[in-house]
């Protein structure tokens, strides 16, 4: 009878064994991930336990007569055995091809598909199975019992990773949105800083009035510069009257000159009117008169004399001054037309500077928008990964349910002390919290109950 | 256009309505398939953006109440999933998706699909 269930028991005591042991090595890893491997490799070697149980179940079945009957716990016990035997093909796969595990990865292949050991496979375990004593199994029992604890810091460090990404997310997206208010800022800016320089279809653009500005600018010289020359003219001709003043005021001092000679030719008739005596009364009468009229030429010649000297002493003063203020207010004037000449042209230089630059913006403000467009893609990998952790989580889940299950199994391999099992978990805990980076990663171990 | 942005995670919301708002479009959230149903008595959208892992209902069970639904029937749904297995393609439209967006995808991608399911 005992030789019978052989297979089974040993099943039943050794893979949980197998698999504390596989736990109690990976504690001296750091990684998480082969710590997650570990439990699932332990776990699914409790249901290679539960196997070895079912086949004794089987056999049982079949020595008491009932394994053709349509037994429903039988039924139920076979296809568990069939999904057990599913699960162990998957293990193996989970081990490396030429690892140090080769065997245990041969003797799971062999029992996936065949639902037991070869000859070879149960040799080759059968000693290192042997080398296991009392202080090898109690050494199983206390790494399930790690694990146990384990795996619920493994899951909330894991856990409270998503929120935290998320919480960075859309604190980046929060930025996001600033960046993007601020680019279509400057794209407003720059398409209105277009918009005034080359004016589309407004004709009253900057361009168009600087150009126009610069062109009235250009008429107001040259009609300067022919007020100039016009002055210049008519200098010349007030400087030609000047000279027919002279002549003319030479001329009344010719008339002085005559008069002068008159008078004393009438001075002298006056004379002879005397000698002459009653006779030359008559003669008298046409000298005073003669005398008369040589006293009002006089008076005359001499006011036509003022007179034209006056104009003479205007029309020098009017030819200095028109050529001096000409000059100069022309000379003024121009330099002024000049400076705002090349004030528009700074500005029509200005403005093609600026249409050149709010062009280039607005390139950039568009590639901008699209590398922020790459962001936006980009942060979608937080859901991604999120979806990816709480995969993980509950394969952590299903790792400590199976270990939950398996666990009974090991009842009587060794039991701690609790005090003991305890300060060996606050020991884990205590190194984990050492080991973690972050403050929200110790909090997270910290927060797990014992 | 009126969108309803169905997702359970807040910054896949948050990103969507994005750039549907760069588009000019006004959208309101739901975190799962049975608030999406709630959101849509609220008020009816021109298109639903529907994600397919979500708690409480996903985005399968959504479709499969929605093929049922002759009100909401006629509002097209668009999938984004970071599932992109042809499988459960087949599966969102033979339900009556309108259309289906892998994640991660780009903003052109998401308006393009927008404009394809809606028949602008």
């Amino acid at each position: 009878m005992v030789k019978k269930f052989t297979f089974p028991a040993l099943g039943a005591v050794v893979f949980p064994v197998l698999s504390a042991i596989i736990l109690g090595a990976s504690f001296g890893s750091k990684s998480a991930a082969s710590l997650v491997f570990a439990a699932m490799a332990m776990a699914s070697l409790g249901a290679l336990s539960a196997l070895a149980l079912g086949l004794g179940l089987r056999a049982e079945a079949r020595r008491a007569g009932i394994a053709q009957g349509p037994d429903p716990a039988l039924s139920a016990a076979l296809a568990e055995l069939a999904r057990l035997r599913q699960e162990l093909s998957a293990l193996a796969l989970a081990f490396p091809e030429g690892g140090s595990c080769r065997g245990l990865k041969r003797a799971l292949e062999e029992l996936g598909s065949n639902g037991a050991m070869s000859q070879e496979s149960r040799a080759a375990l059968e000693p290192f199975l042997a080398a296991l004593g009392a202080d090898g199994r109690r050494g199983a029992a206390e790494a399930l019992e790690d694990a146990r604890n384990v795996l619920p810091v493994a899951r909330r460090v894991v856990g409270a990773v998503p929120a935290k990404t998320e919480e960075a997310t859309m604190a980046l997206i929060t930025r996001f949105e600033g960046v993007r208010e601020l680019s279509s800022r400057a794209a407003a800016a720059s398409k209105e800083a277009l918009a005034h320089i080359e004016g589309g279809d407004n004709s009253a653009s900057f361009q168009t009035r600087a150009v126009q500005t610069k062109e009235a600018i250009e008429a107001e010289r040259k009609a300067v510069s022919g007020i100039v020359a016009n002055n210049r003219e008519n200098a010349r001709k007030l400087q030609a009257m000047s000279k027919d003043l002279e002549s003319g005021i030479q001329l009344i001092q010719g008339i002085e000159e005559i008069t002068e000679r008159s008078r004393l030719i009438a001075f002298n008739m006056a004379v002879e009117a005397a000698h002459i005596g009653e006779k030359g009364r008559g003669f008298k009468v046409i000298v005073n008169e003669l005398r008369s009229l040589n006293d009002r030429t006089v008076d005359f010649s001499r006011q036509v004399r003022d007179l034209l000297g006056r104009y003479r002493e205007y029309n020098a003063a009017l030819v200095a001054g028109m050529a001096e203020h000409s000059e100069r207010l022309s000379g003024e004037v121009l330099d002024v037309m000049k400076n705002a000449g090349g004030a528009v042209e700074s500005l029509i230089d200005s403005a093609a500077t600026t249409q050149d630059l709010s062009t280039r913006l607005a390139g950039l403000v568009v590639e901008m928008d699209r590398d922020l467009d790459g962001v936006l893609e980009a942060l979608q990998f937080q859901d991604v990964t999120r979806q990816m952790l709480e995969g993980a989580l509950a394969i952590i889940a299903d790792a400590e349910e199976r270990l939950g299950r398996t666990a009974p199994l090991l009842a009587g391999l060794g039991e701690r002390d609790k005090q003991e099992a305890e300060a060996r978990l606050e020991a884990i805990r205590g190194a984990y919290v050492a080991r973690a980076k972050t403050k929200d990663e110790k909090t997270a171990i910290l927060e797990v109950g014992p | 256009m009126k969108f309803l942005v169905v997702d359970d995670s807040a910054t896949m919301r948050k990103i969507v309505s994005l750039a549907l708002t760069g588009a000019g479009h006004s959208y309101a959230e739901a975190g799962n398939g049975r608030e999406a149903l709630e959101a849509i008595r609220s008020g009816k959208p021109d298109c639903i953006l529907l994600d397919i892992n979500m708690p409480e209902m996903n985005g399968i069970d959504f479709l499969k109440v929605r093929s049922g639904d002759s009100s909401i029937k006629s509002i097209p749904v668009i999938v984004l999933t970071t599932q992109d297995e042809e499988a459960l393609r087949a599966e969102a439209i033979g339900l009556g998706a309108n259309g289906f967006l892998p994640k991660p995808f780009q903003k052109e991608a998401l308006l393009a699909a927008v404009k394809t399911a809606t028949k602008l």
